[in-house]
């Protein structure tokens, strides 16, 4: 079986729809965190305390509410949870003497007596712990940055990590877009998500890149030019893209639905991440070395002509 | 088959024997039913925790339990060393820990800062011989923030087996925090209280040695009379009697129902389990002294339990009406032997009497080399120690923090002045350990829970089901789609996909590495990206084979072009999981972590054993066309 044989789909021709088509994702990303006003961080970045209770039988928020409601806590945020049996309560204050969890269990207890239930999980975070864990995952996010860009240096060329680093700063603004957009929690799990997306996209990328690095050695010099070679080379390693990032999204499409509720915010940024990684290395990464390079060529033969005319 | 391959072969089936070797003890463990481990832990404790050892640790969210993370409450700790205390003091306190959590300054200096703003002085509050300038009651203050970290990280130590946790996670995180985890623990009030409670120090007597070499006799005879029951027909068949008449009195109860069938069954194990508990060598009176029972530490959990029969209660008070059996805080002897003291109930002298206590070394010429703590009582302690010391020179007085017993010095002299030195500890860690024991009585430890994570047995159990469901789930398709794709090639990929998962559970449980559910997520986002390599090779190899190469060619070029495509290609995420592991935390780690070992394996799975199996099968027969 195969499902693409020898292709010469002209990417490069189609860059500049891609690199449209990009601006806007990233334009809806950047206006949605603007309007936002930011990422919306779970509890684990802005402290606060969080309940997840199973019922015995189906309960309908409104009743916890009112419980809440009543005993003061008026802003707690009640959800259910994969099911109508298990319910999130989060607030976002921890309580001064640390019992807060117990006093809405109790609270609850006693308003619906007829419905027991088992604490699930409780989660308390204090406000200094999730200031230094956003720190840590922008530092997280930095350094494997700057690491992954100086092995992409030496193993290849300056202009190849400028396309490498445009690419995955695209896909984590678009994935963090698209959370925004739908307006789901970046927990500490999805930072670790975005991480692998990075570390995925640029595997993608290099794949590619290392296709090109081949191509041009091989190819004797001037007699294609760098677009015609990277054109050729993201055509033969499409089949292997294709086929990694359908084999890598099945897994993640199948922990999206299996994997619990736990994970699925979790296994939704990886579809979203490998999906836009594996388009953007592409239609982005590859395309940009190659705009790079005229851009900077044109510079430079400017500057030649320039000098020749001062000389003159 | 050449030498090469078979060499290549050799290697991995010796990368597999150890995998397997890895494993045994993570499959033998989950085959073990509760009631087997149970009965490991009491026969053998060595042997249970040297089997836990080598396991898969579930970390956890997945087998539920709690972490805690608590860190010196500074303002507390501030609030109760000062003295002088005014109106200033109380509101520059409350203005720096707001400042504090808004700006992340050092407390100290800002507390220092509000209080030189409101025209007033740091060291009126906390001024003390050796302490006069501002400089000298910073430093100190520092040193008491940092000693206190110390303190609670001791006391939590050794409160920690009050909760029966098999392997409670108790470290320093920093300077000035402490995570605590227990699994299974969910109950976050036992926790509180284990940290909230103030530490209780006190010193005891310990009981006279003929009295203690008399209960040791008749213990020893208890268990020699148990463990040969010929001589103890009687005992064995009074304990039998009562047996059948509980059942008796329950099947009455319950008219013979099943409950009454399942209630005696249970019964009858727990005689079964105490008649277990009986064998030779169980502890042993420590020669030097005859003061101390010595208890081989894989018998620990043994002895407890004998200790807690009531024969061994009634023998207690028959001999020693006024004492009781305390644990040792550690294990010496080269940590075989647990001691276990008879230890006198009245409270001698209690630890909030101490004012201070610190290491130092020997100013003896006869004991040069070794160390030794000295302590400073408060008058009221003075006055006891000396009336205590007078009365029992020679005797051994215990000093126990938390109904545990760290030390049990001889009063050598009787000590009037309130100052007093414990001499004779072998090294400095130990002397620092003491004089930390010894002020943990009277100085405060205060600490606060910043951050608390509790996850249920269900929860978890569920994330285990949901996690291992997909992780297979995905493993079949991805095993079906590589054999539809690449026919008899992709079967060769989806071996070595088997292999690697084998083998990341393999080097997880040589590391004791703990499983989370985001590392499961890892495990199975490992399995869509493992077949990358192979997806690259085969696909290389295809190409070549359209160019027209012969078989041998196409896979020699495929392997050799696509090898360097799958370093650089991985060394990159490689590189993320690293970052991740640096700065992640708990849960996150453990997805880092799997991730790395997936890659390394896969690169081994992908690489060395695909090309073996095809360099195998084209030097045996000759291959026309590829099944790829």
């Amino acid at each position: 079986m195969q499902f693409i044989r020898k292709t010469n789909i002209q990417f490069m021709k189609v860059r500049k729809y891609a690199y449209a088509f990009s601006l806007t994702l990233i334009t809806i990303s950047i206006v949605s965190l603007i309007l936002h006003g930011g990422p919306r961080y779970n509890i684990d970045f802005t402290g606060g305390t969080l309940i997840q209770l199973k019922f015995e039988n189906p309960v309908k928020i409104k009743d916890i509410r009112a419980a809440l409601t009543a005993k003061g806590f008026k802003d707690a945020e009640i959800k259910h949870f994969g099911n109508p049996r298990e319910v999130v309560v989060r607030l976002g204050i921890l309580g001064a003497k640390q019992e807060l969890s117990t006093e809405i269990e109790n609270i609850i207890q006693t308003k619906i007596s007829d419905n027991p239930f088992t604490v699930e999980r409780v989660e308390k975070v204090g406000p200094k712990i999730g200031h230094e864990l956003i720190l840590d995952a922008i530092k997280a996010i930095f350094w494997s940055m700057v690491l992954i860009l100086i092995y992409v240096m030496w193993r290849f060329e300056f202009k190849f990590s400028i396309g490498a680093i445009v690419a995955l700063m695209h896909d984590v603004t678009i994935t963090m877009g698209v959370f925004s957009v739908f307006n789901i929690e970046i927990s500490s799990p999805i930072i670790a998500a975005l991480l692998t997306i990075v570390g995925y996209s640029l595997n993608d990328t290099i794949v590619v890149y290392d296709r090109i690095r081949e191509n041009l050695k091989t190819l004797k010099k001037g007699s294609a030019e760098l677009a015609n070679t990277v054109n050729r080379s993201i055509n033969e390693t499409l089949s292997r893209t294709i086929i990694t990032s359908g084999t890598t999204l099945l897994v993640v499409v199948v922990l999206y639905f299996f994997g619990g509720e736990v994970l699925r915010n979790f296994a939704l940024a990886l579809i979203v991440g490998i999906g836009i990684g594996t388009y953007s290395s592409i239609f982005i990464a590859s395309p940009i070395v190659v705009d790079w390079e005229w851009k900077t060529h044109k510079a430079h033969r400017e500057k030649l002509k320039a000098a020749a005319h001062t000389h003159k | 088959m050449k030498k090469n391959t078979r060499n290549r072969f050799f290697l991995i089936f010796a990368v597999l024997a150890i995998a397997a070797y890895f494993l045994y003890p993570t499959v033998k463990w989950s085959m073990m039913s509760d009631t087997q481990k149970e009965q490991l832990k009491l026969e053998n404790q060595k042997a249970y925790y040297n089997l836990k050892g080598k396991t898969i640790n579930l970390g956890l969210d997945l087998q539920g339990g709690m972490h805690v993370v608590l860190e010196v409450d500074v303002k507390e700790l501030l609030n109760r060393m000062a003295t002088n205390k005014d109106q200033t003091f109380y509101d520059a306190l409350n203005e720096a820990e707001k400042e504090v959590e808004r700006t992340d300054e050092d407390f100290i200096n800002t507390f220092d800062k509000i209080l030189e703003k409101k025209g007033t002085n740091i060291t009126r509050y906390y001024y003390g011989v050796d302490r006069r300038t501002k400089g000298q009651v910073l430093k100190y203050l520092r040193k008491q923030i940092n000693e206190s970290v110390d303190r609670a990280l001791e006391i939590l130590r050794n409160r920690v087996d009050e909760f029966g946790v098999s392997e409670p996670i108790i470290q320093k995180q920093g300077d000035r925090r402490i995570i605590v985890e227990l699994a299974g623990v969910t109950n976050p009030t036992r926790v509180r209280n284990l940290i909230g409670r103030t530490a209780l120090l006190e010193f005891h007597l310990l009981e006279d040695n003929l009295v203690t070499a008399k209960v040791a006799e008749r213990i020893n005879q208890y268990i020699q009379s148990k463990i040969s029951p010929n001589d103890t027909s009687f005992a064995e068949d009074t304990t039998k009697a009562k047996n059948k008449q509980g059942e008796q009195s329950l099947e009455k109860m319950f008219g013979g129902n099943d409950t009454s069938k399942a209630q005696s069954k249970k019964m009858q194990a727990k005689a079964d389990t105490v008649s277990h508990l009986f064998e030779p060598g169980l502890f042993y009176l420590n020669p030097r002294d005859k003061q101390t029972f010595l208890v081989p530490v894989e018998k620990e959990e043994r002895f407890k339990r004998i200790l807690a029969l009531p024969e061994i209660k009634r023998i207690i008070a028959e001999e020693a009406p006024g004492a009781e059996f305390v644990w040792g805080s550690k294990p010496v002897y080269g940590g075989k032997y647990l001691p276990l003291y008879l230890v006198r109930k009245n409270v001698e002298l209690a630890g909030n009497t101490i004012k201070d206590a610190y290491p130092q070394r020997s100013t003896d010429p006869s004991s040069y080399g070794q160390y030794e703590v000295s302590l400073t009582l408060n008058d009221a302690g003075a006055r006891t120690f000396a009336r205590v010391t007078g009365a029992n020179i020679h005797k051994r007085l215990a000093i126990i923090l938390d109904h545990k017993v760290y030390l049990a010095p001889t009063i050598q002299v009787k000590i009037s002045s309130g100052r007093a030195r414990i001499t004779g500890l072998d090294n400095i860690e130990e002397a620092q350990d003491l004089a930390i024991v010894l002020k943990a009585g009277a100085l405060p430890a205060p600490v606060k829970i910043i951050e608390e994570r509790t996850v249920g047995p269900s929860l978890g159990h569920d994330s285990i089901v949901a996690g291992t469901y997909s992780a297979i789930l995905g493993l079949i398709l991805v095993i079906i789609f590589m054999f539809l794709y690449y026919k008899l090639s992709g079967l060769v990929a989806d071996l070595a996909l088997i292999l690697n998962i084998v083998f990341i559970m393999a080097i997880m449980a040589y590391f004791h590495a703990t499983l989370t559910l985001p590392g499961i997520a890892g495990i199975i986002l490992t399995i869509g990206m493992a077949v990358d390599a192979n997806v690259l090779i085969f696909e290389r190899i295809r190409e070549e084979l359209d160019r027209g190469k012969t078989v041998r060619a196409a896979i020699d070029v495929g392997y050799g072009k696509a090898f360097i495509t799958i370093v650089d290609a991985n060394v990159t995420t490689f590189i993320a999981g690293l970052v991740l592991y640096t700065y992640g935390s708990g849960p996150i780690q453990g997805f880092a972590l799997t991730l790395m070992i997936g890659i390394l394996s896969s690169l081994f799975t992908a690489i060395v054993v695909t090309r073996a199996i095809f360099d195998y099968v084209l030097d045996t027969r000759t291959v026309k066309k590829l099944s790829i």
